[in-house]
């Protein structure tokens, strides 16, 4: 996907703004689980070391193996690790808010 | 199924539905009822992306993809045990391992996309002159 400099601008502009109205109305009871929830996605960067690891390249290709497969484990361990502890974080929250479902 | 994957439109339909997951995600995760629906939804997400991702056409070498994703769930699952009260230090360790991701694929991609640094020592770093005027 090609993009032009105004179109990346416009799509910066408007992930900003969805970034900023989404968090802002977290109830601080849950800044702890939101911090590493944030971490968690932060690793979607993995994407791009998977097509860095795995693509055939003609120059550079072993720098981009090993960088990438560095770039793989250090996002994967953020996935595995920061989904688990969200979620064990929020069952923590269940006793007392059971309030709500 | 593989055949069907290899369009390019269907694989950024994958990355436009888990952009939508994520986002509902973290608005989700804006009041303890929706809580664990948001980390669902993330979940859901990253696991359309990945797999997306490792169907693309383009991958022709698994075996060290393979190893990566072992070995980070390997290193990952002890991250996501760790006592609570010591969830801060570790959630800024995984902020470091993102930006180590993240380092990297910048680093390796600066070097693909401009095959000639790296290589040699380029003529002006040897000699203060550029290539066409040496001999």
């Amino acid at each position: 996907m090609k993009l032009d400099l105004l179109t990346s601008l416009y799509v910066f502009m408007l992930a900003a703004f969805i970034g900023f109205e989404v968090i802002r109305r977290v109830s601080p009871l849950l800044h702890t689980p939101l911090m590493s929830l944030t971490n968690a996605l932060d690793a979607i960067a993995v994407v791009g070391a998977i097509i860095l690891a795995g693509e055939f390249h003609e120059h550079h290709a072993t720098l981009a193996r090993v960088l990438g497969t560095i770039a793989i484990v250090a996002a994967t361990s953020n996935i595995v690790g920061g989904f688990l502890i969200t979620d064990r974080m929020l069952k923590m929250f269940k006793p007392s808010g059971s309030k709500k479902v | 199924m593989r055949a069907l994957l290899n369009s390019q439109a269907l694989l950024e339909s994958i990355y436009l539905i888990a952009a939508i997951l994520f986002i509902l995600s973290l608005k989700w995760l804006s009041s303890p009822a929706t809580a664990r629906r948001g980390v669902r939804a993330g979940e859901v997400g990253m696991l359309l992306a990945v797999v997306g991702t490792l169907l693309h056409h383009g991958i022709v070498d698994y075996t060290w993809i393979a190893i990566a994703l072992v070995l980070g769930t390997v290193i990952g699952v002890p991250l996501g045990f760790v006592q609570m009260t010591a969830v801060p230090q570790r959630t800024a360790l995984s902020h470091a391992f993102g930006a180590l991701c993240v380092t990297l694929v910048g680093t390796a991609e600066f070097y693909l996309r401009a095959p000639a640094v790296g290589r040699s020592p380029t003529c002006i770093e040897i000699t203060q002159v550029p290539c066409q005027n040496r001999l």
